[in-house]
């Protein structure tokens, strides 16, 4: 008897364990079925990024009031396929290999889109457009640049993007109750930059008798501006050809070296990839010129005035140098977000979702949320939200649905990220701040260096795209260790190891290519200048 | 007994570098710790290094509330459970007979077995077939593939090899049969290394975080690494992609709430090893004295 019973518990143990695994295994896959055939309407699928960080009780990034309400409202059954936002080229990768990838590919990195293009992963939307839309067909007739910026090198249309205002990205704030107190007026040469970081190091503009106060920051992307106030961009335009210019690498690394031997910058700035030290030097009242995203600063703004209730800051625009005066990185008004997969089941059916999602009324429910329920109409048409912390939580998680949406339609009601109404005192200095900056850094005299904005350079092929990258990253490298070396390594034998290394990577030829290219499209492309320029009103 | 001056030194420097090595795994975890409990202010200022600022639960209330983490950290049991469990049962049923000397074409068997750890198809191979399963989208592409891991197999099998046989002659003259002598000889004596291969399975198990990734599509079934790594990595990705993509910015994480994560991710781990641990060494060594 033993041996039976014995065998019989350990096989019922096995099958308990088989069952259980199989419920568990199982029951993702029903659910999803049972969402499917809604109303009888088109299936498409859509990707949307998981951030994981929508609250529990709105449910997922794939099942929530907004998907709920697309499909209800929409023309088709969308099925939304959450991709982990941080690894989303592994995932898309994997999903077009098996040919699961979502009809409507959603990603903000274009080189990618590039890549599955040149992958031919992605369906040509001519015909589609000219057919069988008419919301998306307005927007690109209204806004023709869209066009020519989702036209591939084979003369078709792949992508769609977005339409939204300029907005300021990197700023450079500096502390004006430092300059009051040292007697000092905001720099406006690079000369005056280094004469006023170098008081405000060795000054001790805090009053505290210690010398533990920085001038300025070189970390995370503090280094690209000051580049930027040196036009040290790799190609540029000169004399109408575009070029790869070595000439301005010296000064802008001699004049970022004399910052870190004369200690004015933080000696460690270059472990401090994330730029978190110098977030806090700011916000606790060690450092004078800062430069960083303006939301990076607008968030460390309110510890600094928890911390010194005294501390006045005011936005600066970037100094001149003998190469002009420029500009920081900003983000321009168009952006190519999507594509359609190749393979879509139903193409016209991806269609009207994407007629759906940028229509007007469409992109105000997102940007507004439900009348009754997340605002109220006021008489002269604004729009005013019932609760702001109920419609954060239903409302703040859905920017990526919206990826493609022309946003530019919409009025906005903050400014630099906090609402324009406001009555907090500190949130009037920074609005104060705020428009500050949007004059001084979306100015089309002072623009960015570069031909183009970094996401409109034209797509190149893969040994080119190695060549520009490698290009960037050594420079990059090779000059970081000349600003640290003293004179084991100076600024001069970078440029020769930069320079010499940009030719052993196949740079001529890159650099024959964008000459050739500029020739090609000088009148076509949607170059620097015109970004700050766009109109669509 | 006395020790010599010489020993003295010998055992101080020992000391002194397994304490410097034992600290450097363990400030992290006690900084990660004070983060999760201090205020975000301190935090921002740099005032936070190994004891909370401004102390409060804040960081780990949100974290419930604002996220699936309750879900998460259910996910990863069952994932953990059931997949050691099916792993250790698997892996048993297999090292047992492989061990036994009267067990036709055994050598055979275990040679083909060892073969295969020669290869490994790649991912979108592995992909394929969990999808021509209709593995995908469920836990079944994260437990069935790597079922019985060759390597655990092995230290398995090395030590049933070890188990003298005549206790299972004896056994056999009793009259027990082969679900008797493996269930009450050979598994009661083969503890340590049951729970050192158990350990391996299940912190594999819990810290699954690519497969996850690849094969779930339901964001309610994802587990603890996958929802922790998407609110910690945002910084790091900031760097290259906040340019092109504004929200990652906007909607990062604060970094207490971070670092109350990673406390619930590693958490049960934390409290699991120091049990097991006793047989951990055990097992480790039985493994590997006999090949």
């Amino acid at each position: 008897m033993g041996k039976k019973s014995w065998g019989k518990k350990a096989a019922g143990g096995f099958a308990a364990v088989m069952a259980l695994s199989m419920v568990l295994g199982g029951c993702g896959t029903n659910n999803k079925q049972n969402a499917e055939g809604e109303g009888g309407k088109k299936e498409v699928s859509v990707s949307i990024y998981d951030r994981g960080q929508i609250p529990k009780e709105e449910g997922t990034y794939a099942d929530n009031r907004w998907t709920r309400w697309i499909n209800g409202n929409g023309p088709v059954n969308a099925k939304f396929i959450p991709i982990p936002r941080n690894e989303s080229q592994q995932k898309y990768s994997m999903l077009f290999a098996s040919g699961d990838a979502p009809d409507l590919v959603l990603e903000y990195d274009t080189d990618f889109l590039n890549s599955l293009w040149a992958q031919k992963q992605l369906l040509p939307l001519d015909d589609l457009i000219a057919n069988n839309s008419t919301e998306y067909k307005a927007l690109l007739e209204k806004v023709p640049a869209l066009r020519t910026l989702g036209t591939k090198p084979d003369g078709k249309l792949y992508l769609i993007g977005m339409v939204t205002k300029p907005e300021v990205l990197g700023a450079m704030v500096i502390r004006q109750d430092w300059l009051d107190k040292l007697g000092l007026e905001v720099p406006q040469t690079i000369d005056e930059l280094y004469a006023v970081a170098d008081a405000f190091a060795n000054q001790d503009p805090d009053g505290n008798g210690v010398k533990d106060t920085y001038g300025i920051n070189l970390s995370q992307f503090a280094t690209y501006y000051i580049d930027a106030m040196f036009q040290n961009e790799m190609f540029i335009v000169e004399n109408d050809q575009l070029v790869r210019q070595f000439d301005r690498i010296k000064p802008a690394y001699d004049f970022k070296k004399k910052l870190f031997e004369g200690g004015i910058v933080d000696k460690d700035f270059l472990s401090d990839k994330n730029g978190q030290k110098a977030e806090q030097d700011f916000a606790s009242g060690k450092l004078g010129i800062y430069l960083a995203y303006s939301t990076v600063i607008s968030k460390n703004f309110d510890t600094l005035k928890s911390t010194d209730p005294n501390a006045k800051v005011t936005a600066m625009a970037f100094p001149e140098t003998q190469f002009g005066r420029f500009g920081p990185d900003f983000n321009p008004a168009l952006q190519m977000t999507g594509a359609v997969n190749a393979n879509a089941k139903d193409p016209e059916a991806v269609m009207q979702y994407i007629d759906f999602m940028v229509t007007p009324s469409t992109v105000e429910t997102f940007a507004y949320g439900i009348e009754g329920e997340n605002y109220t109409k006021e008489s002269d048409g604004t729009f005013k939200p019932i609760d702001e912390a109920t419609n954060e939580t239903q409302m703040g998680y859905t920017n990526d649905y919206r990826m493609f949406m022309p946003k530019y339609i919409l009025d906005t009601n903050t400014i630099g990220g906090r609402p324009a109404d406001s009555t907090d005192p500190i949130d009037r200095e920074w609005i104060a701040i705020a428009e500050q900056m949007d004059k001084l850094y979306l100015d089309p005299e002072h623009p960015h260096p570069g031909f183009t904005h970094a996401k409109f350079r034209p797509s190149l092929d893969k040994a080119m795209t190695t060549t520009f990258n490698d290009g960037w990253n050594t420079m990059n490298d090779t000059m970081a260790k000349s600003i640290v070396s003293g004179d084991a390594y100076t600024v001069d034998q970078g440029v020769e190891d930069v320079k010499k290394s940009w030719y052993a990577s196949g740079g001529q030829a890159l650099e024959d290519w964008y000459k050739q290219w500029y020739q090609d499209n000088k009148d076509s492309w949607i170059f620097m200048k015109e970004l700050y320029t766009m109109k669509f009103e | 007994m006395k020790s010599t001056s010489g020993e003295k030194v010998f055992y101080g420097v020992n000391y002194f570098i397994l304490v410097l090595a034992a600290l450097s795994c363990l400030l992290p975890i006690v900084h990660i710790l004070a983060l999760s409990l201090s205020g975000n202010e301190a935090i921002t200022l740099g005032k936070v290094s190994l004891w909370p600022q401004d102390f409060t639960w804040t960081a780990y209330s949100k974290l419930i509330e604002d996220t699936n983490i309750v879900g998460a950290f259910r996910n990863s049991v069952v994932i953990t459970l059931v997949g050691t469990g099916l792993n250790m049962a698997f892996t048993i049923l297999a090292a047992y007979p492989l061990s036994r000397k009267h067990f036709y074409a055994r050598r055979f068997l275990t040679l083909a077995i060892v073969f295969t750890m020669l290869f490994t198809a790649g991912l979108i191979p592995n992909y394929l077939l969990a999808k021509s399963l209709g593995l995908v989208g469920n836990y079944g592409a994260l437990w069935l593939p790597g079922l019985v891991s060759v390597y655990n197999l092995l230290v398995l099998r090395s030590f049933f090899e070890n188990i003298p046989e005549e206790l299972e002659d004896a056994a056999r003259i009793d009259g027990s049969g082969e679900w008797r002598i493996i269930l009450q000889i050979v598994l009661p004596l083969s503890i340590p290394v049951i729970a050192t291969i158990a350990l391996f399975y299940g912190v594999a198990h819990w810290n699954s975080f690519f497969n996850v990734l690849i094969y779930i599509n339901d964001p309610e079934r994802f587990n603890l690494s996958v929802l922790v790594q998407n609110m910690i990595q945002s910084q790091s990705l900031m760097s290259e992609l906040a340019m092109l993509d504004p929200d990652a910015f906007r909607k990062l994480a604060p970094e207490s709430i971070r670092s109350a994560g990673i406390i619930v991710m590693i958490l049960p781990m934390l409290l699991v090893y120091p049990f097991l641990q006793k047989y951990f060494v055990k097992g480790m060594l039985i493994g590997s004295v006999k090949g």
